[in-house]
């Protein structure tokens, strides 16, 4: 495989970005009118869609609900275009269920999930096309789909990923450079304490290189966090009409489209 | 059958107990139980048991196609099984998310980090490569199945021989044990792992967790490494919410440990060579490292600082014997790896110089030659001259070639591997190049 220059003498990267500098984010809220909460996402070129239903009663026997917290359903998907080669992503395939776990793990520390006792929440979260942190995708437009559907969170969980190039370390890695084979660091946040939930390594790197990386993917994380709240705060005042203040929060959106009695 | 939960008694006395820096079995906290490695008859079988927990290893290879996108790789596939007999709750035959995560935490930490040198398991570039399939099962159950599959996988990959094969054409021939010397694959590093267990919302952490203990911990971190400290994977899981400095601090804790079983794992591989080269126990040969546990456990108290100053210090030596080759740099905790490439760079210039001076020197002696034999040929006369060119280009011919032979040391691998330990890194690569041609 031809080598890439992934970082020119200027300093920037194959994408015309600087070391430090995210791709461009664009985000929706409420795509899908059935769901609770929808998000679309787009990170540079990778684009997600995520889903959110409930909280709802636990389906599947009774055996799977937990009396003092709700229960987290991650569902991932990858469709067969989103890639340059076509193929058709194993659903229940061990990647697949690994990435529904870790973003259960990850989303588990942001939901305040003792309010949803007995609940379930089922996040589907489909990868529409695919350009390298996809999972740090994923899990921000998770985020977005949970705040969309009302869902009470401790903090907005955003996620970021790092990798070293020519002892650089550059945030937000792209396909390209995310497959050129040097360490790939995943760091899922909660900005507001600066706690890690969820943190992912692969590839080699030496120890001395992990606190550089560390901070370079947590600062990605707090942009990524400020950008995603500016957007949050531009969609209620263009969609203000759901939110009036005499009406109490509700869990769910189908429980809001119902007519409130007075 | 459902796992039996721990009653609220007993997790409250484990958690008091780990407040109070003991441990169920008496450890210290960052004390490993004590292993064994014991090997199979068959090369690539490897058993290791971590105190209680019992895990098997066997590596298997056949032939098969490459990827399209990778022609020239072979394959290094995982699988890890938790059998019915490790502790009643786990189910034959079904792929648990536990033993999924597992699979993918070894991949990582053996593929993705290059430990198997993937390319050197080729036959015929796009048509033929050698499939690696590496089966763990847990015999077993009592917590810290990673690291012991970890030690397992990678003990048994590197006890692994598989056969040797000739290419002739189209043609190639697998030659049986007998026929001729299986070959060892090629491992660049020894990544091994070590979890650590988070009690208390992070404030407490543990090493090789009990299966008890599992239950009780918020989470967990797993951290793949080699021993020159190079991280091969980072896994944080459960939940649990961790800082920055807890983060970097468990890389501490596991760079001390990985210099152990590091250790463990090479002196069991000597072991079992010795052995079979004596040739009196023919198969399985059993390395017990008991001795060592038992000193960690009767050295005073391991603290936490105690752990964290070891590394340092082991940090501080691998940088001081690089600044006494360059004493130039000041911050050199931070530069080590820097330097390393410097270094090699160095070595590299010297090299081609090397190479550039033996080449002027060699041109000046046939230019002199030349002149030699074009004065005898003005004096003699002119038939000669033409047996003098071409002896002249000759010698040409030979600098070319040996030039030619001289370019692909000029560009060795300084990124892949810094002082790799490679354990036939040598022999691999000669293998590689053979087995390159043979596929064009």
């Amino acid at each position: 495989m031809a080598a890439w220059e992934l970082l020119k003498d200027q300093n920037f990267r194959l994408d015309g970005r600087k070391p430090t500098e995210l791709r461009r984010i664009e985000t929706r809220l409420g795509v899908f009118p059935n769901a609770d909460g929808s998000a679309y996402l787009e990170q540079g070129n990778t684009k997600v869609l995520a889903t959110v239903y409930g909280p709802h009663e636990v389906k599947g026997g009774r055996g799977r609900s937990n009396p003092d917290k709700a229960v987290i359903n991650c569902q991932f998907s990858k469709s067969a275009f989103s890639s340059s080669e076509r193929k058709t992503h194993m659903k229940f395939g061990r990647n697949s269920s690994e990435t529904n776990q870790h973003l259960v793990q990850a989303l588990n520390a942001a939901v305040m999930s003792h309010l949803y006792a007995r609940c379930q929440i089922d996040v589907y979260v489909e990868i529409v096309q695919s350009d390298g942190s996809d999972f740090c995708a994923c899990l921000n437009a998770s985020t977005l789909a949970l705040i969309d559907a009302g869902i009470a969170l401790k903090d907005i969980v955003t996620c970021c990923s790092a990798t070293i190039v020519d002892e650089k370390s550059v945030v937000d890695v792209n396909y390209v450079e995310e497959s050129s084979g040097s360490a790939v660091l995943i760091v899922g946040l909660l900005p507001k304490d600066e706690q890690i939930a969820y943190m992912q390594m692969k590839g080699r790197l030496h120890a001395d290189h992990l606190e550089k990386l560390l901070d370079c993917a947590v600062e990605g994380c707090r942009n990524i966090n400020n950008i995603l709240k500016e957007r949050i705060g531009e969609h209620l005042k263009t969609h203000s009409s759901h939110f009036t203040l005499t009406r109490p929060a509700t869990p769910g959106r189908a429980e809001r489209s119902r007519p409130a009695i007075a | 059958m459902k796992e039996t939960p721990l009653s609220n008694c007993e997790r409250n006395f484990i958690l008091k107990a780990i407040e109070n820096k003991e441990r169920l079995d008496g450890r210290q906290s960052y004390d490993y139980r004590r292993i064994k490695l014991e090997f199979g008859i068959d090369r690539g079988c490897c058993t290791v048991e971590l105190g209680e927990t019992i895990v098997m290893a066997k590596v298997s290879c056949e032939v098969g196609q490459p990827k399209q996108t990778r022609p020239t790789e072979g394959f290094l596939y995982i699988n890890v099984e938790f059998s019915p007999m490790a502790e009643a709750h786990f189910e034959p035959g079904k792929q648990t998310e536990q033993a999924n995560e597992m699979a993918r935490v070894l991949e990582r930490c053996l593929r993705d980090s290059r430990a198997v040198d993937l390319e050197s398991l080729c036959i015929m570039a796009g048509a033929k490569v050698w499939k690696l399939r590496v089966d763990i099962k847990i015999l077993n159950y009592d917590g810290n199945t990673i690291d012991a599959s970890a030690l397992c996988s990678i003990a048994a990959l590197s006890h692994f021989r598989r056969p040797d094969i000739t290419v002739s054409g189209e043609e190639v021939t697998i030659h049986s044990v007998d026929e001729k010397d299986p070959i060892p694959l090629s491992i660049h590093h020894l990544p091994l792992c070590v979890t650590i267990a988070f009690f208390h919302q992070g404030t407490y952490c543990l090493t090789d967790p009990i299966s008890r203990e599992e239950k009780v911990m918020d989470g967990k971190m797993i951290i793949g490494m080699n021993k020159h400290r190079e991280i091969c994977t980072l896994q944080m899981t459960g939940n649990m919410l961790l800082n920055k400095e807890q983060v970097l601090r468990c890389t501490n804790i596991a760079t001390v440990k990985i210099v152990e079983l590091n250790d463990v794992l090479q002196n069991a591989l000597s072991a079992d060579e010795e052995a079979r080269s004596s040739g009196k126990p023919y198969g399985t040969y059993v390395a017990d490292f008991r001795k060592v546990t038992v000193k960690a456990a009767e050295s005073p108290t391991h603290s936490m600082s105690e752990i964290e100053e070891e590394a340092r210090s082991m940090q501080l030596d691998s940088d001081r014997m690089e600044e006494s080759e360059e004493e130039v740099v000041e911050n050199v905790v931070k530069n080590s790896w820097l330097l390393r490439i410097k270094e090699s760079k160095a070595n590299e210039a010297q090299k081609v110089k090397d190479t550039i001076c033996s080449e002027i020197d060699e041109f000046l002696t046939t230019q002199r030659e030349m002149s030699d034999l074009q004065q005898q040929s003005i004096v003699n006369n002119s038939s000669k001259n033409n047996g003098a060119k071409g002896q002249d280009q000759d010698a040409k011919t030979d600098t070319k070639r040996k030039r030619n032979q001289n370019r692909p040391k000029k560009k060795p691998d300084t990124q892949s591997t810094a002082k790799g330990e490679s354990l036939d890194s040598a022999t691999s690569q000669t293998k590689k190049s053979k087995g390159k041609r043979k596929g064009k």
